[in-house]
C-alpha cells in the first residue's frame, strides 16, 4: 500500500483512496478506543468519528507519521465521546413498579449475555486488568494504551497524544504503577510467574 | 516531599529502563543501583509484570468497517481547492496591506500631526493662508518658515527674533543686491522699545515704514506691493505639497482592506466547516 499516494488522492477528493486507509488502519484504531473506553459501542462511535474528522481535517496533515497523527484524532475522538457520554449519562429510564416505586436499574434492559468482546476476555485476570487500565486518568490510560497495549515507541506516542518525551514517560511510568498498584488486589487471579511483590513495591 | 520526587524520579528511570529507552550512562548508573537495592530491585520486576501482562490483552477487531460513505461527509474537496487558494491569497494580502497601513498611518502620518500640534499658532496661521499664497520675498533676513507645518519647520523661528533689523525706505533708491547690515553679531537678548538709529541709513524717520513689533519676524520685503513688510511666507510649493486628502483617502483604503479581510475570512471559514 503506497500511503503516500492514497493521502494525496484522498486530499483530491478520492473517497475510495481514503476508504482504503481506512481498512488499513480500522483495527488498531478501534483497539485503542475499546482500550481507551473501556466498552465497544462508545469505541465504535469513537473510531467513526475519528475517521470521519481525520476525512475533513487531511490537509492539515503535514508529513511524518500518518499512524502517530491518525491516533492523535483517534484519542481526541475518545476524550470528545467520553466526555460526552459524561454530560448525557446513558440510563434516561425510570420504571415503575406496580406500587408507582422507581426502579433506579432497568435490570430488563440489561443483556447478561457476555459481548463478543468480553467472550474474548473471558479469563477473570484479563477483566482485572481492563478494570485496572479504565480506574486511571485519561492522560495516564491514553499514554499506558499507546504504549503497552499497541507497542508504540516512545515517540510515536509523544506525537501521538501531542506531548513532549517527558511528559510520556512521566505518565507511562506513573500508569504502570498506578496498575500495578491495582492488580495487587487481584493478586489470586495472577499465575505463579507474575506473582506480584506488592510488600517490597509499596 | 524530596522522598516523592526521588521515588517518582526512580520510578521514571525503571520504566524508561523496561523500555530500552535509558541512555548508556543512566542506565550504567541503574544497573549498579539495582545490584545493590534489592527494594528497587523488586520495583523494576512489578513493574515489568505490569508491563508483560498489559502486552498481553488481546488485540480487538474492528466489528463492523469504518469506511466513509459520500452522505457521511461532503466530497467537494477538489471543487473548493481554486477557490480556497484564492480567497485564502486575498485575505492573506488584505491582513498584510492593512497591517502596513495602520503602520504607516501611526508612524508617519501621525508623527507629522504630532509636530504640527506643537506649533497650534504656526497651524492657524497656515490654515488661514494656505488658500493664497503669498509671494516669495525678495529680501529674507532669516529663514522662511518654508513647508510650515512640515517636519522640519522651526517653531522657534515665530517667538524670537532673529536679527535686529532696519528697514530700507521704499524711495530710496533700492541697491541692486539687497544689503543686510548687521549692527552686531546674533544676540539672544531681547529686542529693546527704543527706537532704531539712524546713523546707518539717513532717512527721513516719517518717510521709513512703521516699525514692526519686536517680536515679529521680518522674513523680508515683498517688491510686487511697494516693499511690503512680508511677515510670514506660504511658498506655493508648499501648497501643492500639502497632503489635504490623504488621511481621508488611506482611511477608505484600510475599510476596504479590512471588509475584505472579514469577508475573506469568515468565507474561509464557512467553507471549511461546510466540509
Amino acid at each position: 500500500m503506497d500511503e503516500q499516494a492514497l493521502i494525496q488522492d484522498a486530499l483530491e477528493g478520492n473517497l475510495d483512496a481514503f476508504n482504503s486507509l481506512v481498512l488499513h488502519y480500522q483495527d488498531m484504531t478501534y483497539n485503542v478506543a475499546y482500550r481507551i473506553m473501556g466498552e465497544p459501542d462508545a469505541a465504535g462511535d469513537a473510531t467513526q468519528e475519528a475517521f470521519i474528522s481525520a476525512y475533513k481535517k487531511l490537509a492539515q496533515y503535514r508529513g511524518g507519521s500518518f499512524k502517530a497523527w491518525l491516533l492523535r484524532i483517534v484519542t481526541n475522538a475518545c476524550y470528545d465521546e467520553l466526555r460526552r457520554r459524561q454530560r448525557q449519562p446513558v440510563t434516561p429510564l425510570k420504571p415503575e413498579l406496580d406500587d408507582g416505586e422507581i426502579l433506579e436499574n432497568p435490570f430488563w434492559i440489561e443483556d447478561d449475555a457476555p459481548t463478543p468482546e468480553e467472550q474474548s476476555e473471558d479469563s477473570e485476570l484479563l477483566t482485572a486488568i481492563k478494570h485496572c487500565i479504565n480506574e486511571l486518568d485519561f492522560k495516564f490510560r491514553t499514554v499506558l494504551v499507546l504504549v503497552d497495549v499497541e507497542g508504540l515507541d516512545y515517540e510515536t506516542a509523544a506525537e501521538a497524544v501531542g506531548t513532549p518525551l517527558g511528559t510520556v514517560k512521566s505518565r507511562l511510568a506513573r500508569a504502570r504503577e498506578k496498575v500495578q498498584s491495582c492488580l495487587q488486589g487481584f493478586r489470586e487471579l495472577l499465575p505463579d510467574l507474575f506473582r506480584l511483590n506488592g510488600e517490597e513495591s509499596a | 516531599m524530596k522522598n516523592e520526587r526521588k521515588r517518582i524520579q526512580d520510578l521514571k528511570q525503571l520504566s524508561a529502563y523496561l523500555d530500552g529507552e535509558l541512555n548508556l550512562a543512566s542506565r550504567q548508573q541503574l544497573e549498579i543501583r539495582l545490584s545493590h537495592e534489592p527494594a528497587l530491585r523488586a520495583k523494576l520486576e512489578n513493574l515489568h509484570t505490569a508491563k508483560v501482562l498489559l502486552s498481553r490483552l488481546p488485540r480487538q477487531q474492528a466489528p463492523r468497517n469504518f469506511t466513509l460513505t459520500p452522505d457521511m461527509v461532503p466530497v467537494q474537496r477538489r471543487a473548493h481547492k481554486p477557490l480556497f487558494t484564492t480567497l485564502k491569497l486575498a485575505t492573506s494580502l488584505a491582513a498584510i496591506l492593512l497591517v502596513i497601513l495602520v503602520g504607516f498611518e501611526f508612524l508617519v502620518i501621525d508623527n507629522l500631526q504630532g509636530r504640527m500640534a506643537m506649533a497650534p499658532e504656526a497651524v492657524m496661521e497656515v490654515a488661514t493662508f494656505a488658500d493664497e499664497p503669498t509671494p516669495e520675498p525678495l529680501i529674507l533676513w532669516a529663514d522662511p518658515p518654508q513647508g510650515l507645518g512640515q517636519a522640519e519647520m522651526d517653531v522657534d523661528a515665530f517667538s524670537e527674533p532673529v536679527v535686529e533689523l532696519e528697514v530700507a525706505p521704499p524711495d530710496v533708491d533700492p541697491p541692486e543686491e539687497p544689503v543686510l547690515e548687521e549692527e552686531e553679531p546674533l544676540s539672544d537678548e531681547p529686542l529693546s522699545d527704543e527706537p532704531l538709529s539712524d546713523e546707518p541709513l539717513s532717512v527721513p524717520k516719517e518717510k521709513s515704514e512703521p516699525r514692526p513689533k519686536q517680536d515679529m519676524l521680518i522674513l523680508g520685503i515683498n517688491p510686487d506691493q511697494g516693499g511690503e513688510i512680508i511677515e510670514r511666507s506660504v511658498p506655493a510649493s508648499y501648497m501643492e505639497e500639502m497632503p489635504r486628502s490623504q488621511p481621508g483617502t488611506l482611511r477608505l483604503i484600510q475599510y476596504a482592506l479590512a471588509i475584505i479581510f472579514l469577508t475573506g475570512g469568515l468565507t474561509l471559514w464557512a467553507l471549511y466547516h461546510r466540509q
